[in-house]
């Protein structure tokens, strides 16, 4: 009899764990093509993977995608998460992380750029961050170019000082000559002292050292001195740099669904370390490289 | 000389030849002073919109010297604008007005009173970059700047949304030329003028002297012919000539005058037959008409019939409808009665363990003496342990989680019902209609919501005065028909919501087999649905058309087959709907 109790209340109890569907919001920060991709990606190889049998909820409809929209306040945003209460939030880009955090409910994040200075004490948030601190991509770049020895770089040290650190010790062949500054209005004349003494000028994601009044500096500095400019986002490339990083965003997105699956199953979000993207390829724009002529010893696919 | 003035004046062609030559030197000279003046607004505009082109590319071109403000990197881009001829003077300013770059050659004095510096609060105050002074011309233009990103993400990504970059002054370019170009050119442009004026009123003259003589040659022959009747038997021949014409010309008057008459009596008698048949036709109108009235009659007492037959029918599909909410209600609350049901035997078992071991104490309690009481003590203890007293008790908090968690999911259920039907009546209350969405489509039929995803793109709209339930009736059907759309092959329902300043839109967009061309102005006829019979009456897109005509909204469906089906509500923002049509409904086939 109690053999019997034993194995009735057992599978009572599988069987109802079995029976929850999962409620999942994805939480997108603008309408932005990476952004729509990685949501796909996610999308699609999250909704097999989901449990589909056992007792119906009410919501049964697992997967919901939320567009912020421009000026939306994350106050308001957080309100609408509150009001669904979805079992796992996926925050893609730094705004809808930023409208995540202020719930509770266990977050991932897709493409937000130092993310870990976003999140509060305490956070339930797990995710793919958007750096690159191995110096990886330069790898690449010694490979097509292998004449480069001497590295230009014009950064605010309050922001990514870091990122330059653990590149510089991870790149011990190069030689990086950095220009610290203080504000956009010093990156022309920062630029002025590198004329002549690099090889490549590396564009850095720092919003003092990048802006739309600094980009043309940089582009005219490329043009001016015949020297290749890298820069960390591929949308620089149409404008006048000559090389860019560039992510997988469907990859970014399967990251992601590994990290959301563990998650659901239980794990706390805050004991799952954040990863980086997987894959990082070089994008050449050979326009600009003719114009500063720019000869690549090695096939370029 | 006085005689031939005398005989000029009596000669009436000279006199035609004097006005028409005076009128010509009049003409000629007023049409010479608006051609001139339309050239000098034209030459002027021509500078205007020459100078301002090229002190916007100057500001364009030096918007990184500007930012940075570093002289040097301006100065090549300023000295070779210096090298056009009229162009004096280049002013670079910050945003505070602080000259980065002043750049000039050959100034002289009267250039100098025309200082550009002092003109900028002139274009700042009237808007007017273009200023026209006594000496010069000072073109100025401001330097705009792309605003700094918001945030880390832009300087990864573009949002199309931010494609067009908010720009912000960083500083002013001012392009100063000379006048004395521009006078040149007016001068030179006057000359050219004059002269050929000039030149066409000459030859003109001229071509009107020799044209008058050409044609006044035969009039002056015939006077003098016609004074010399009677002297020549040729000249007599050609006066009988006219005479035979004349006579010619009368008699085909006096024709022409008769059978005009005769045209006249024929038209009248048609005019009289006409009027006769016109009598005849309205007569057999009024017979007509009468009949009409009669059939009308019969029309309206159909048509009451018809109404009181649709409105028992529409009870009919609502007592249907609710049928069916309360069977998908049912289903979930009995799931959650399960959780307590198949916990409740399984909490007897274990309270019957826990009553037992009570009992054994219970009997040890009462013994007389300390072995007895100690014998029944250990008989309890191995109660305890035959039955496992540790995982009774976490038997019990399993299965009371198990109730906790079936009740908490009933009340959310009856919670979301109340909300659902709260509003179900004629009143008009504010209405969220972004809340709405997800609260209805929790109602939306369960045999097809797991085959279709349901992506929302909610806008910021404001509440709305309406009949709220009516107005979730009105999604419920929408959504419940999109979704059975989908359901076969799987797809995606797309909400949207956004509104302008008197409506608010809500945009229900199903990826299913849309709807065939020619059943499109059909949708909402009462009666006409494709769904098999016993899916559905045909009555649901009706009812939404009524709810919507009551408050005065609009209702737009775009769909073809193969192309899915979309269907945008309109709401007034506010219930005053006295100007506004109705329903106002379209219907577009892809």
């Amino acid at each position: 009899m109690r053999r019997f109790f034993l194995l009735t209340c057992f599978f009572f109890f599988t069987l109802i764990g079995q029976a929850w569907s999962f409620e999942v919001l994805v939480l997108k920060s603008g309408e932005a093509v990476p952004y729509a991709i990685a949501e796909q990606a996610f999308s699609e190889l999250l909704l097999p993977a989901l449990p589909r049998r056992g007792i119906k909820s009410i919501a049964e409809n697992p997967i919901c995608i939320y567009t912020m929209r421009k000026g939306e306040s994350r106050s308001s945003v957080a309100r609408v998460i509150e009001k669904q209460r979805p079992d796992l939030v996926v925050a893609i880009g730094k705004k809808a992380l930023q409208s995540a955090v202020l719930t509770d409910r266990p977050i991932v994040y897709l493409l937000v750029p130092r993310a870990q200075a976003i999140l509060p004490v305490g956070h339930h948030a797990t995710g793919v961050s958007l750096e690159n601190n191995s110096g990886s991509e330069f790898a690449e770049i010694l490979r097509l170019l292998p004449h480069i020895r001497r590295v230009g770089v014009v950064y605010d040290p309050g922001r990514t000082e870091a990122l330059i650190r653990q590149t510089v010790a991870a790149r011990p062949e190069l030689t990086f000559l950095l220009r610290p500054v203080k504000s956009a209005r010093d990156v022309a004349g920062q630029l002025e002292s590198l004329k002549g003494e690099i090889d490549l000028l590396w564009m850095v994601p720092d919003l003092t050292a990048v802006s739309p009044q600094t980009e043309q500096s940089y582009y005219s500095f490329s043009l001016a001195e015949q020297v290749p400019l890298f820069s960390f986002s591929a949308k620089h490339l149409s404008q006048g740099a000559t090389l860019a990083a560039s992510f997988d965003w469907k990859e970014i997105g399967k990251q992601g669904v590994d990290l959301a699956l563990q998650v659901l199953s239980g794990i706390a979000p805050e004991d799952i370390a954040p990863v980086q993207p997987e894959k990082v390829s070089i994008r050449i724009n050979e326009k600009t490289a003719r114009k500063i002529n720019l000869q690549f010893p090695l096939p370029v696919q | 000389m006085l005689e031939i003035i005398k005989k000029l004046k009596r000669s009436y062609n000279t006199r035609i030849l004097l006005v028409f030559i005076g009128g010509m030197v009049f003409l000629a000279i007023g049409l010479d002073l608006l051609f001139i003046h339309i050239q000098r607004k034209s030459y002027t505009d021509h500078t205007r919109h020459s100078g301002l082109a090229t002190a916007r590319l100057l500001a364009q071109a030096v918007q990184v010297g500007v930012f940075a403000e570093t002289a040097s990197m301006m100065r090549p881009v300023v000295d070779s604008l210096l090298l056009q001829e009229d162009i004096y003077r280049v002013v670079v300013l910050n945003g505070q007005e602080k000259v980065l770059l002043d750049r000039q050659i050959g100034k002289t004095i009267q250039e100098e009173e025309d200082d550009s510096l002092l003109q900028l609060e002139t274009v700042r105050r009237e808007g007017n970059n273009f200023l026209n002074m006594k000496h010069s011309f000072v073109f100025w233009w401001p330097v705009m700047s792309s605003v700094a990103y918001s945030g880390e993400d832009e300087l990864y990504f573009l949002d199309e949304e931010s494609e067009t970059q908010e720009k912000k002054l960083i500083g002013w370019v001012a392009v100063s030329t000379s006048k004395q170009q521009f006078h040149v050119e007016i001068r030179q442009l006057i000359l050219r003028t004059g002269m050929l004026v000039a030149a066409v009123l000459f030859l003109a003259i001229f071509c009107t002297v020799a044209l008058l003589n050409k044609m006044m040659h035969p009039l002056k022959e015939l006077v003098a012919k016609v004074g010399n009747v009677g002297e020549s038997d040729e000249e007599r021949g050609d006066i009988g000539l006219l005479d035979t014409t004349y006579s010619t010309l009368l008699e085909r008057l006096e024709q022409s005058f008769s059978t005009i008459d005769e045209l006249r009596l024929n038209l009248e008698k048609k005019v009289k037959e006409r009027t006769s048949e016109l009598a005849m036709a309205n007569k057999d109108l009024e017979w007509k008409k009468e009949t009409l009235k009669e059939s009308n009659a019969s029309l309206e007492q159909a048509l009451e019939e018809t109404k009181e037959a649709q409105a028992q029918l529409i009870h009919s599909e609502k007592m249907a409808a609710l049928g069916q909410l309360v069977a998908g209600v049912a289903h979930e609350v009995n799931n959650n009665i399960n959780f307590i049901v198949t916990a409740a035997p399984a909490l007897e078992k274990v309270l019957e363990g826990i009553k037992k071991i009570t009992d054994v104490y219970h009997e040890a309690g009462i013994q007389e003496t300390d072995r007895e009481m100690l014998a029944a003590l250990k008989q309890a203890e191995e109660l305890r342990e035959e039955l496992g007293i540790d995982t009774l008790y976490k038997n019990i908090d399993l299965v009371l989680n198990s109730i906790r968690e079936g009740c908490s999911r009933s009340v959310k259920i009856v919670s979301e019902l109340t909300s659902f039907s709260r509003q179900d009546s004629d009143d008009l209350n504010e209405f969220d209609v972004n809340e709405a969405i997800f609260s209805s489509w929790k109602f939306v039929d369960t045999r097809y919501k797991g085959k279709v995803r349901l992506e929302t793109e909610l806008g910021k709209v404001p509440l709305v005065t309406c009949a709220g339930g009516r107005i979730r009736q009105v999604f419920l059907n929408i959504m419940n028909n999109g979704v059975q759309a989908i359901a076969e092959a799987g797809g995606t329902l797309t909400v949207t919501t956004f509104s302008d300043k008197e409506m608010v839109n809500v945009r229900f967009g199903d990826t299913g087999h849309g709807i065939a061309k020619e059943d499109l102005p059909r949708i909402f006829d009462p009666f006409f649905t494709k769904k098999e019979v016993g899916q559905g009456t045909g009555l649901g897109l009706g009812i939404c058309y009524k709810i919507m005509a009551r408050h005065h909204g609009k209702i737009r469906v775009e769909s073809g087959k193969g192309s899915g089906t979309a269907i945008t509500i309109s709401l007034p923002i506010h219930a005053d709907g006295g100007t506004r049509p109705e329903c106002e409904l379209s219907l577009i086939s892809l």
